[in-house]
């Protein structure tokens, strides 16, 4: 049984499965060592307690500009991940 | 406790000799919203108005608004003075305040009720004029209380113990009553007792607003590196967005290109020349259908 293979096809899905599970693990690492350092002590407990008040505290209207700019990078990503369906795909 | 009428003609005056800003920022202190733009006079009416109404006021119920509320003021606080920390509280669960404090806030929070209302019906008014933002907010922090209580844990919520008003600023005797009360050696050594305490206490005071001072640089400064750290984070996601544009645009364009390359499947030729076909093909010899095959 002969599969036809697809050398683009195969290295954009090795690329999406490696690029997501390095994300995940890099961001799921990080949280683990911040929250493992607020729960060391209870100075590092406070500390936690303030940096999530410093958190709460941001005002997100000052990155609007950035936030929009996000939005529409994203928009435009999913139309052109939904037009691989709409050519051959 | 009624004011002295001179107090009253004096801030008059004084109104009317602020500038613009200065009515503006006066008046929302109050508790009035005022636009700037809307012109000196109706300013001055506006804050005329508020004055008038702080005069029909009851002291005792604006009292209650400030007990209720868990501001810190103390009991000899004048109208004035109540009705500027009134004008911050945006609490809207009128559980604990009385009825003539119900009406004061209705009153200062520009609601138009009567003393003769009754309570459901003032609260029902009070709740109507809130704005939609307000309630919103309100709704927000809520949700976001719930959450943050889950997480950090309720701290001091059943320990909120009674009210209690700010301490009065004692009053200070001259030399001359300290004598007459404790005696020439008594009375000098309070008064030198109370100068060293009063420059002891100016002295923390200071120690701590340096170290007030202090923290609040600390805090701007992380609040800047948190602004900071966002800002780059964004960037790092936008530049990763746009890199994924990239790329879909390029996978997009191979596989327009592997489609148009592919080669066109043979068309099915029509009804009619498919008949025909056979028939020939009936009629034809075998040796011609032979070669065909071969």
């Amino acid at each position: 049984m002969v599969v036809e293979m697809d050398l683009f096809v195969l290295y954009r899905w090795l690329l999406a499965i490696v690029c997501m599970v390095y994300a995940a693990v890099v961001t799921w690492r990080s949280l683990a060592s911040w929250l493992g350092y607020f729960r060391e002590s209870r100075r590092t407990a406070v500390l936690g307690r303030y940096t999530l008040v410093l958190l709460l505290r941001t005002r997100w209207r000052r990155f609007v500009g950035e936030l929009a700019q996000i939005v529409a990078l994203l928009a435009v990503l999913v139309l052109l991940l939904f037009a691989h369906r709409g050519v051959g795909g | 406790m009624a004011e002295h009428p001179r107090q009253n003609t004096t801030r008059a005056v004084a109104v009317s000799e602020l500038p613009d800003d200065g009515l503006v920022s006066y008046g929302r202190e109050l508790g009035l919203s005022l636009d700037p733009k809307v012109g000196r006079g109706e300013l001055l009416r506006r804050v005329r108005e508020r004055q008038e109404l702080l005069l029909e006021l009851d002291r005792e119920a604006m009292l209650d608004v400030a007990v209720w509320a868990r501001v810190p003021v103390r009991k000899s606080a004048n109208k004035e003075e109540l009705a500027r920390r009134i004008a911050g509280v945006r609490k809207m669960d009128f559980r604990g305040l009385s009825d003539r404090g119900l009406y004061v806030l209705a009153r200062l929070r520009g609601v138009p009720v009567r003393s003769t209302d009754p309570r459901p019906l003032i609260e029902a008014r009070l709740r109507d004029a809130e704005p939609v933002w307000d309630r919103l907010r309100r709704a927000r922090r809520k949700a976001v209380g719930q959450v943050l209580g889950k997480v950090v844990g309720d701290i001091g919520d059943a320990d909120e113990g009674s009210y209690r008003f700010l301490p009065e600023s004692p009053a200070v005797g001259t030399l001359r009553d300290h004598i007459a009360e404790q005696g020439v050696v008594g009375g000098i050594a309070h008064r030198l007792r109370s100068v060293a305490d009063d420059y002891v206490r100016e002295k923390l005071d200071e120690i701590e607003n340096r170290i007030d001072h202090k923290l609040d640089e600390i805090d701007a400064r992380l609040a800047e590196w948190r602004d900071k750290e966002i800002a780059n984070r964004l960037r790092i996601l936008k530049i990763t967005l746009v890199v994924s544009v990239i790329v879909a645009l390029l996978s997009l364009g191979y596989n327009m290109m592997t489609h148009w390359a592919e080669p066109a499947a043979p068309e099915p030729p029509p009804a009619g020349q498919v008949e025909q076909g056979q028939e020939a093909a009936h009629a034809a010899p075998p040796c011609s259908l032979q070669g065909r095959l071969v």
